[in-house]
């Protein structure tokens, strides 16, 4: 069973090259995932239990609640399991996993009750967000001011910024432009920026 | 891009700093950028402030939930798809999304089908099989299921127009017996051995039904009134498809459209209830 829980960034294997493939091939995780796909459902727990954090993480920074966070990550297991068979083995597990991640996230976001959800404009979202000190660590801070984005933002933020995704495969995800992304994250870092150095 | 042109302003600068840290800019571009950093300190901050957050986001570490969660996963594992009579065991799900509309649409269809159905195989009491060829000929629905009180399905809808299985295998096509008999006791065995593909096809679905309510239960709990509302009238109405339809098997139970309707409507029903279990 490998030990490494670690994943690496989305872009750097989403795109197919020799490279990718080769690391696809030499996956620690890809013989667990292919027995998982058979049944076995030992082998779908070990999965679970390496990359259930960041999955959660994932869906915690994208809809900031940690109850919405809890019930998508048993969400994306359950929609891995169902994938499982038609996982072709042509990208790494884990970054095969964060995409049905996002894409369970993003799914759910278009379902969400728009009132329920209602954009926060950009005034609200500095207003919101913590100011310099009102954490003691830096990164807490961070992710204090990430929960505080605007929601469209806050999600470009973390695919791109966080999770490492390019722009076009965001604008793909979301139905945006590669450009509508590239602003919405300029507009996120600077938000932060307001946030965290008031 | 060749936007910049030198001297610029220091909002100009902010307004590309973003394509400046990711390395967007064309070379000239950031010699632009890089003179008027050399002069200007706030914009100098600005950059280091907004690389900071860039840096931090990138090493921002994986989050834990606050239980574990896979026992709420092993529960809806534990209601697997079932497919009768394949020779694989091997299901390929759909994974096209279902709005209640759709849910709504399903239930329209069903229903009005059911009901065409019950009204011919009312009619022509023991016909072996239901012609599949007419549909068009069978009553208006009695039934007009809505979402936010708006009619959805005025017509009776065409059979062709039916929603195809896609990349699911169902259970009729994979797995089902229909056989043509030539004398009266040939009938009535192939009648019996109809009826108990019949039951244990039923037994399967039952099952899983039984099983996927529980989980569908616990999500509606977690729904708004007005979504659980509909999506439980939506759900009564496809049981009364299904009802419909099984009712009509009895009169005719080796017709095989007959049961290929029963077929549907408990794999849409179970269809449904999986997407609700995801929503």
């Amino acid at each position: 069973m490998p030990q490494s829980t670690a994943a690496p960034r989305a872009s750097s294997i989403l795109s197919g090259s020799d490279f990718e493939m080769e690391a696809a091939r030499s996956d620690p995780w890809r013989s667990d995932a292919m027995a998982a796909a058979r049944g076995d459902r030992t082998a779908f727990e070990r999965l679970y239990r390496a990359h259930t954090q960041r999955v959660f993480a994932i869906c915690m920074r994208m809809v900031t609640d940690r109850s919405k966070a809890e019930e998508l990550t048993q969400d994306v297991f359950v929609r891995v399991w169902q994938k499982l068979p038609t996982f072709r083995g042509d990208a790494q597990v884990s970054t095969w996993l964060h995409r049905v991640a996002v894409n369970v996230v993003l799914t759910n976001r278009k379902s969400d009750n728009a009132g329920k959800n209602r954009a926060v404009s950009d005034d609200e979202a500095i207003a919101l967000a913590p100011g310099r000190g009102a954490f003691v660590g830096e990164r807490l801070d961070l992710e204090a001011a990430i929960a505080g984005l605007p929601r469209g933002a806050r999600q470009i933020f973390v695919l791109h910024d966080v999770e490492g995704f390019t722009h076009e495969e965001i604008g793909e995800q979301l139905g945006i432009s590669a450009g509508g992304s590239k602003a919405q994250l300029h507009r996120a870092r600077m938000l932060l920026r307001q946030a965290l150095t008031r | 891009m060749s936007d910049l042109k030198y001297p610029l302003s220091c909002e100009q600068f902010e307004l590309f700093v973003s394509d400046y840290i990711d390395r967007a800019l064309t070379t000239s571009d950031c010699a632009t950028m890089d003179a008027h950093l050399a002069q200007c300190p706030s914009c100098v901050a600005l950059l280091s402030e907004v690389r900071a957050i860039v840096g931090d986001a990138a090493a921002l570490p994986p989050l834990s939930p606050s239980r574990d969660l896979w026992t709420g996963i092993v529960d809806r594992l534990d209601t697997p798809v079932v497919l009768i009579g394949s020779p694989t065991g091997v299901v390929v799900k759909r994974t096209r999304t279902v709005s209640l509309r759709l849910f709504a649409a399903a239930a329209v269809l069903l229903v009005s089908v059911s009901s065409g159905i019950t009204y011919v195989a009312a009619r022509g009491g023991s016909t072996t099989a239901a012609p599949e060829s007419n549909p068009a000929t069978a009553p208006a629905p009695t039934v007009t299921p809505t979402i936010g009180g708006g009619a959805i399905a005025p017509t009776m809808p065409n059979l062709t127009t039916m929603p195809t299985r896609g990349s699911q295998t169902s259970p009729t096509s994979s797995g089902r017996l229909i056989v043509a008999t030539s004398s009266p006791s040939d009938a009535r065995s192939t009648a019996r051995f109809a009826a108990s593909v019949e039951n244990s096809t039923n037994f399967a679905y039952e099952r899983e039904i039984t099983a996927m309510r529980r989980i569908v239960d616990e999500r509606l709990s977690d729904l708004d009134s007005v979504t659980v509302v509909e999506i439980e009238r939506n759900l009564r109405i496809i049981d009364r498809a299904i009802n419909d339809s099984r009712r009509a098997l009895q009169n005719d139970p080796r017709s095989r459209f007959l049961s290929t309707q029963l077929d549907r409507a408990l794999e849409n029903k179970l269809d449904i209830m999986r997407r609700i279990a995801l929503l």
